[in-house]
């Protein structure tokens, strides 16, 4: 019993030198010079392996039935359907002025 | 891996899902889609205006790192009191209990002591667009852990006069959710509004 006890801790424990790690090797990342989408892909890659062991051991996801493996993934389908949504309107609106740009209005002519 | 999971999930042998463990995971999935609405608004607004901040240049990243870090180790003190809650450990239960309840505490602080030098620096909500979404995505977290800080402290109330027991701890269960799920959300902030 007590081995099985320490096995189920040491798991926690892992996953929080994982995190530690990560978070570490992060910070150090961004303070790199290099390809700015490159430094960013990895980043967020980063971040979703972390998210990813949160909710896998922390809140138990790995051990969890289907259906709550449903109700949990299902807001990230619809997330990707938003960013989706928001990536074409952002693209198809990329010759108008961004937020914050201060748009120059053709100076009406003096001649009648 | 099966023995562990036998541990952990004391009621298994049951066909039925907790109705409050289901509830709290269909809040945390309106709560998921909160933030992709915060964090969607955030990446089209930085990637339509004109120039952007350098974030590292504004804000202070290794206190943020270290306050990320402190709740990472909350995180780990809420598995740790709901392991021992479910062993029948009151003792180590109240203890990691306090400890998540403190270390919430300790967030807040440094976050508030955050707030106050970028605001001294002249860096509001008004200042520009990333003092706006900054302040949005940082202060809405911010509130969340309010929220969980509250919570942990009614468990710890509750706790100390003894109303959890290795049978009887399904509010402490759902209170560790919410709190990792704050924890999780915080995970991607502090990579895309600090480090990208």
């Amino acid at each position: 019993m007590h081995r099985l006890l320490s096995t189920w801790m040491t798991t926690y424990w892992r996953v929080f030198v994982a995190l530690a790690v990560l978070t570490i090797v992060e910070v150090w990342i961004a303070r790199q010079e290099g390809s700015k989408v490159l430094l960013a892909a990895t980043l967020v890659a980063f971040a979703l392996c972390k998210a990813a062991l949160v909710a896998m051991y922390y809140m138990h996801l790995r051990y969890e039935r289907r259906l709550l493996w449903y109700v949990a993934t299902l807001p990230f389908v619809f997330a990707a359907i938003l960013a989706l949504g928001l990536l074409a309107d952002s693209s198809l609106n990329a010759n108008k002025p961004g937020p914050g740009q201060i748009v120059e209005q053709p100076q009406p002519s003096a001649e009648p | 891996m099966h023995e562990a999971h036998a541990l952990e999930q004391p009621r298994a042998t049951s066909v039925t899902i907790p109705i409050e463990r289901f509830g709290t995971w269909l809040f945390l999935a309106s709560e998921v889609m909160f933030f992709s609405g915060l964090i969607g608004a955030y990446i089209v607004i930085r990637a339509g205006a004109v120039s952007w901040p350098v974030p590292g240049s504004v804000l202070n990243i290794p206190v943020t790192a270290i306050n990320t870090f402190v709740l990472i180790c909350s995180s780990v003190t809420m598995v740790r009191a709901l392991y021992s809650v479910r062993r029948g450990d009151q003792r180590h239960f109240r203890i990691n209990l306090a400890a998540t309840f403190l270390l919430g505490c300790l967030f807040l602080s440094v976050q508030m002591y955050e707030y106050r030098q970028l605001l001294h620096e002249g860096f509001t909500p008004q200042s520009s667009l990333f003092g706006t979404t900054f302040y949005t995505l940082t202060g809405f977290h911010g509130a969340h852990v309010f929220g969980g800080v509250v919570t942990l402290l009614a468990l710890l109330i509750m706790a100390w006069r003894g109303a959890f027991s290795a049978d009887h701890n399904l509010a402490v269960e759902c209170a560790g959710l919410y709190w990792h799920f704050v924890d999780l959300v915080w995970i991607l902030l502090f990579t895309i509004v600090y480090l990208i």
